[in-house]
């Protein structure tokens, strides 16, 4: 009686920790993540060596792959040979001013007054709720993370990924925009483009797409718009292409969009944090002083 | 001598659990989406449900806590919902029709799937509270959809589980002398 009276206690115990942990961590800005610290100090080297062993195994894999289509194709591409050797001069050319067109616009350069910040991806989303992504960058690299900040997050090519939402010592959480619950306002790429909202959705989700609603009546909206972030409220800085409308629906809620963002999470490794560059950011107080 | 002995197994299932723990934390976090909707395994809740259901209660909760915190950690957007399924759900797999079906692959397989569907549901519960607090609107229930979502990542856990049933069973945390006789002991204690 006593014994099960003991483990009954410690069933209730361990549910109140759980339940307290839980509404703590939804806190925004609070320390649980500093105090978790250590265990990803333990974990991160860990979980680098497992993840660079997955993606080498997935090269090796794709070279497999890519090997024996090759193989298939190679009878194809001897007949194509001479049509692609013309193509292949207009190609260089074209691929040469690409080069210098894409280290015109860098991604540095794009936003002068944030900081950019590179990052690993330790853990990809998996389910519902258990949906973020883990990155190998920190407190220590200088992401902190106050009460009501967040950093966006975008790709290679500055799509936006999402924002982060805790960091710890070594590493973040990173919510997808696709998740349910993560929102932002977006504009139409237009001259005289609306602001909407765009936001994920659970149905929506499985399909790789997020809800644009709050759209404006008589708002000029078409498929194949392309959404970027308005920079309404703060968390993203205005201008980061979120992705392209691929559908229209008006029904009982109203007007709203399908959006699909431009970035894949399935192949995504590398991800950029954008960071508030305090510096930069005094420099234009001043000059408005 | 037998305190020594109490000592030596005490010391072999920590261990064992930790390597259990360790090496399911960071197979779920490298291990590829399968499927059209990107299901992966849970293996750290087949962990915690396996461990309920084959080594009792107390097994299952401390298992089914400490999986469950690396699952918010790794995965999470807050800590301590998968504390509380994972915890819950080896409580509850030991429970798991446990007059018959002690170290019967096909139950304990029954027990994972029913703890993965829970699971499933207490995740999507958090989303809509999630939902509700930011201003955001509801989805819809539409029957397929859900049944999609709750079957869906039933299958590839159960696929991992089976061979996860296996290891635990023959290099588990009890040797398999002893464990059979605590079994046997539950069981027959339960018939009396």
């Amino acid at each position: 009686m006593a014994r099960r009276r003991s483990r009954l206690t410690i069933v209730l115990v361990a549910i109140v920790v759980s339940v307290t942990l839980f509404i703590w961590s939804l806190i925004p800005g609070s320390a649980l993540s500093r105090l978790l610290s250590p265990i990803s100090f333990i974990l991160e080297p860990a979980q680098n060596a497992v993840m660079s062993l997955r993606q080498r195994f997935d090269e090796m894999r794709l070279s497999i792959k890519v090997g024996s289509e090759i193989q298939q194709l190679n009878a194809e591409l001897r007949e194509e040979n001479a049509r692609l050797r013309q193509q292949v001069q207009r190609l260089e050319e074209e691929n040469r001013e690409f080069n210098q067109l894409r280290d015109a616009i860098s991604i540095k350069t794009t936003f002068k007054e944030m900081n950019v910040l590179h990052a690993n991806i330790l853990s990809d989303s998996f389910g519902t709720w258990f949906d973020v992504l883990r990155v190998d960058r920190g407190r220590r690299d200088g992401l902190t993370l106050g009460e009501m900040d967040s950093a966006a997050v975008v790709d290679v090519d500055m799509n936006l990924i999402g924002r982060t939402i805790s960091a710890d010592e070594v590493s973040a959480k990173v919510l997808p925009l696709v998740a349910e619950g993560a929102t932002l306002a977006g504009r139409i790429n237009r001259m005289d483009g609306v602001t909407v909202r765009v936001h994920g959705d659970a149905l929506l989700k499985d399909r790789g797409l997020c809800m644009v609603d709050r759209i404006p009546p008589r708002a000029d909206i078409a498929v194949g718009d392309e959404i970027l972030t308005s920079g309404d409220g703060g968390l993203f800085p205005p201008g980061i292409p979120v992705g392209v409308i691929t559908a229209l629906h008006d029904d009982e809620i109203g007007i709203w969009a399908e959006l699909e963002p431009y970035t894949q999470l399935d192949t995504l490794t590398d991800v950029f944090i954008l960071l508030v560059d305090e510096a930069s950011g005094d420099e234009q107080d001043d000059a408005a002083d | 001598m037998r305190l020594i002995e109490i000592r030596r197994s005490r010391m072999r299932r920590l261990l064992v659990y930790i390597l259990w723990l360790l090496s399911m934390g960071l197979l779920q976090t490298v291990w590829p989406p399968l499927g059209r909707l990107g299901f992966k395994p849970n293996f750290l809740l087949a962990l915690a449900s396996l461990s309920g259901f084959l080594f009792g209660g107390g097994d299952g909760l401390w298992i089914g806590l400490i999986a469950g915190f690396m699952l918010d950690f790794f995965h999470g957007r807050a800590i301590g919902l998968g504390m509380l399924v994972l915890m819950l759900g080896g409580i509850l797999a030991s429970r798991f029709l446990r007059r018959r079906a002690s170290r019967n692959i096909v139950f304990a397989l029954l027990a994972v799937a029913i703890v993965q569907v829970l699971f499933t549901l207490a995740s999507h519960a958090a989303i809509l509270l999630t939902l509700w607090l930011a201003d955001l609107p509801l989805p819809q229930p539409e029957p397929l959809p859900l049944l999609e979502e709750l079957a869906g990542p039933v299958l590839p856990t159960l696929l991992a589980a089976a061979p996860m049933y296996v290891l635990l069973y023959f290099v588990g945390p009890y040797r398999r002398r002893s464990r059979s006789n605590t079994i046997d002991m539950r069981v027959d204690a339960t018939r009396i």
